[in-house]
């Protein structure tokens, strides 16, 4: 399973070769996730927990869920979730929407990062 | 039906108990705010006797005492869960409790719940018989068998704890007395200051102490470890036992959702509350969703730490919004660690200035396990999220494990806490307590952070709540 797959391990290879395949971060950014699972349910369908259900949320508008109550904070924010604006949310929560009810300080190693985001496009 | 949620979207999870939860929630978006009164179970008559705000073991004890006594209750939660600084959340293909987790039998409020509802209890092995025992101290890491350590540690606390007979002439008393305000002005570093002890002692005390105020030792009051103390009468295992030993076998969710489901009160989640009034006919509250609820008293179970953030008309006292400026010492982390390796059952120990004042085995295991860690605020200087930041630290004592993935929830940053579990700074204990206890007209206040007894405890969230639930009730009585 790639759930088993050595977080650590390839993303130290990761790391050398720059630009992982989006097929192979995608499978290290779904360890990535056991972070983000804590709060934030995945598979289609499942009620919202702590944090909005992200299946299906790449390329839709932020803080557009339907049945989650959003921060004014991130609700504030226009457009919609690319790789661009999930780069910097999750680089960084409070900067980029500051007042966000996301209690997390970010995800700052930009590989992982990428993984994760990667993963994310596989949720739909 | 007892448990109603009139406009809730529930988290979700798959064990038994969230589906009971599940069942008895409704699947109406938390967005679309249903007037007040409105659903199967809402009184015939508009309008509630009370609202609580915040749904942690506080708000939920308070709010089912006072519909168990026949009033119309309703509970606002400004999360999408109950729990407040309880949360048994996903960590892979098992949970574990990112906040609150530890209960023991010389608690006295939540060991009644467990009683009452059957709770399972279980232990955590690093705590409860460790086989190996490890410090650091002057960079070095130092080991001595599991009993000399303790003679060790039991000696430095003894002493430290010398004058809690003299502040405390019992737990649970709510004022501090004049002995305890001559010290209150005292760190506990301060008071360490004043005990002798060798280097290797002295690192391992301040281990302790750092975690037990979840910050550097000069952010503590003495006065607040003078407390724990006279609550385990001396007794420094059972200090250690009541701290981290037992917990809730199935989390500490089922707890809360068991009293829940028992108290037969109304329940909102994702409804946070950005305004509270009162006059004399009773209090008016208006979300953040702009809608207006009314009550005739209301019972504000929100951290200290956050009270700032809800408008109040007329201002708090003083007190409670110095708190709210000033905040409590409890900013550190709490960290899962899952490693790979052969984890024994062991506990090891820290000075402040590392990353980590306190790690124990969680679960162990011949191939790998779970560690969970505590350590003061890191203010950013080291990313906690990435595992390859905390492994140096790990095997600096354990040098044959990888750190694979670690899970915390940051606390401080999560605008419904702002902090962790209280511990009063220096002077909050006789300057600011008795007002953060105070009724203020038709508003009163619960909360862990402002209880008499295990104050930062789940057991003092449960006493302030029942505390609470009785004196409004009291009142609803005497004005029926």
């Amino acid at each position: 399973m790639s759930r088993s797959v050595p977080l650590r391990a390839v993303v130290a290879i990761l790391g050398v070769l720059a630009v992982p395949a989006p097929a192979l971060a995608a499978d290290i950014g779904e360890s990535g996730f056991v972070q983000c699972a804590a709060c934030h349910p995945a598979a289609a369908g499942q009620p919202h927990g702590v944090g909005p259900n992200l299946h299906g949320r790449f390329g839709r508008a932020i803080a557009g869920t339907p049945g989650f109550v959003f921060s004014r904070a991130l609700r504030k924010r226009e457009g919609v979730w690319t790789e661009a604006e999930l780069d910097r949310w999750l680089a960084d929560p409070q900067a980029y929407a500051p007042g966000t009810k996301m209690a997390y300080a970010g995800l700052k190693d930009s590989v992982q990062r990428r993984a994760v985001i990667e993963y994310l496009k596989t949720l739909r | 039906m007892d448990y109603k949620t009139s406009a809730a979207s529930a988290a979700g999870a798959d064990d038994s108990a969230r589906r009971r939860f599940l069942k008895l929630a409704s699947t109406a978006a938390a967005a679309s705010v249903l007037p007040v009164g409105v659903g199967a179970a809402a009184p015939a008559t508009p309008g509630y006797d009370v609202v609580v705000v915040g749904g942690g073991f506080a708000g939920v004890t308070a709010a089912r005492e006072l519909a168990h006594r026949g009033a119309r209750v309703l509970l606002l939660e400004a999360r999408n869960r109950l729990g407040g600084r309880t949360f048994h959340a996903n960590f892979g293909e098992r949970k574990v409790e990112l906040g609150g987790t530890w209960i023991h039998y010389t608690q006295p409020h939540v060991w009644a719940e467990v009683m009452r509802y059957g709770m399972e209890i279980a232990e955590t092995p690093g705590v409860a018989h460790p086989d190996r025992v490890l410090w650091m101290s002057g960079g070095k890491v130092l080991e001595i068998p599991v009993m000399e350590n303790w003679a060790l540690l039991e000696d430095a606390l003894k002493r430290f704890h010398a004058e809690a007979g003299e502040v405390f002439e019992r737990p649970f008393m709510a004022g501090l007395s004049a002995a305890g305000r001559k010290l209150d002005h005292l760190s506990i570093a301060d008071r360490m200051a004043a005990i002798e002890m060798s280097p290797a002692q002295r690192d391992l005390m301040n281990a302790m102490m750092a975690t037990n105020c979840h910050g550097p030792i000069a952010s503590g009051a003495y006065t607040e470890m003078l407390r724990w103390w006279s609550l385990v009468d001396g007794d420094a295992a059972r200090l250690l036992y009541s701290c981290a030993r037992y917990k809730l076998k199935d989390g500490t969710s089922t707890l809360i959702e068991r009293m829940a489901e028992d108290g037969g009160f109304d329940v909102r989640l994702s409804t946070a509350v950005a305004e509270l009034s009162q006059d004399a006919a009773g209090v008016s509250l208006v979300t953040e969703a702009d809608e207006r609820i009314s009550a005739r008293f209301a019972v504000v179970a929100v951290p200290v730490n956050t009270t700032g953030q809800i408008e109040f008309s007329p201002p708090l006292r003083p007190g409670k919004t110095a708190m709210a400026k000033e905040h409590h010492a409890g900013k550190g982390h709490k960290l899962y660690l899952k490693v790979k390796g052969r984890l024994e059952t062991l506990i090891f120990f820290a000075p402040e200035t590392e990353l980590f004042t306190m790690v124990f085995t969680d679960q162990p295991g011949e191939d790998g396990g779970v560690l969970v860690a505590f350590g003061p605020p890191v203010d950013g200087r080291v990313d906690l999220n990435d595992p390859k930041a905390v492994e140096p630290f790990v095997r600096r004592f354990l040098p044959h494990l990888a750190v694979e993935q670690v899970l915390g929830y940051d606390w401080g940053l999560d605008p419904y806490s702002r902090g962790t579990w209280c511990t009063l700074r220096p002077g909050q204990f006789g300057k600011h307590l008795e007002d953060l206890r105070a009724r203020e007209g038709r508003v009163f206040f619960a909360g862990a952070d402002i209880a008499t007894g295990w104050r930062g405890f789940i057991d003092g969230a449960i006493e302030s709540g029942l505390q609470v639930g009785q004196a409004v009730a009291a009142e609803l009585r005497g004005r029926a």
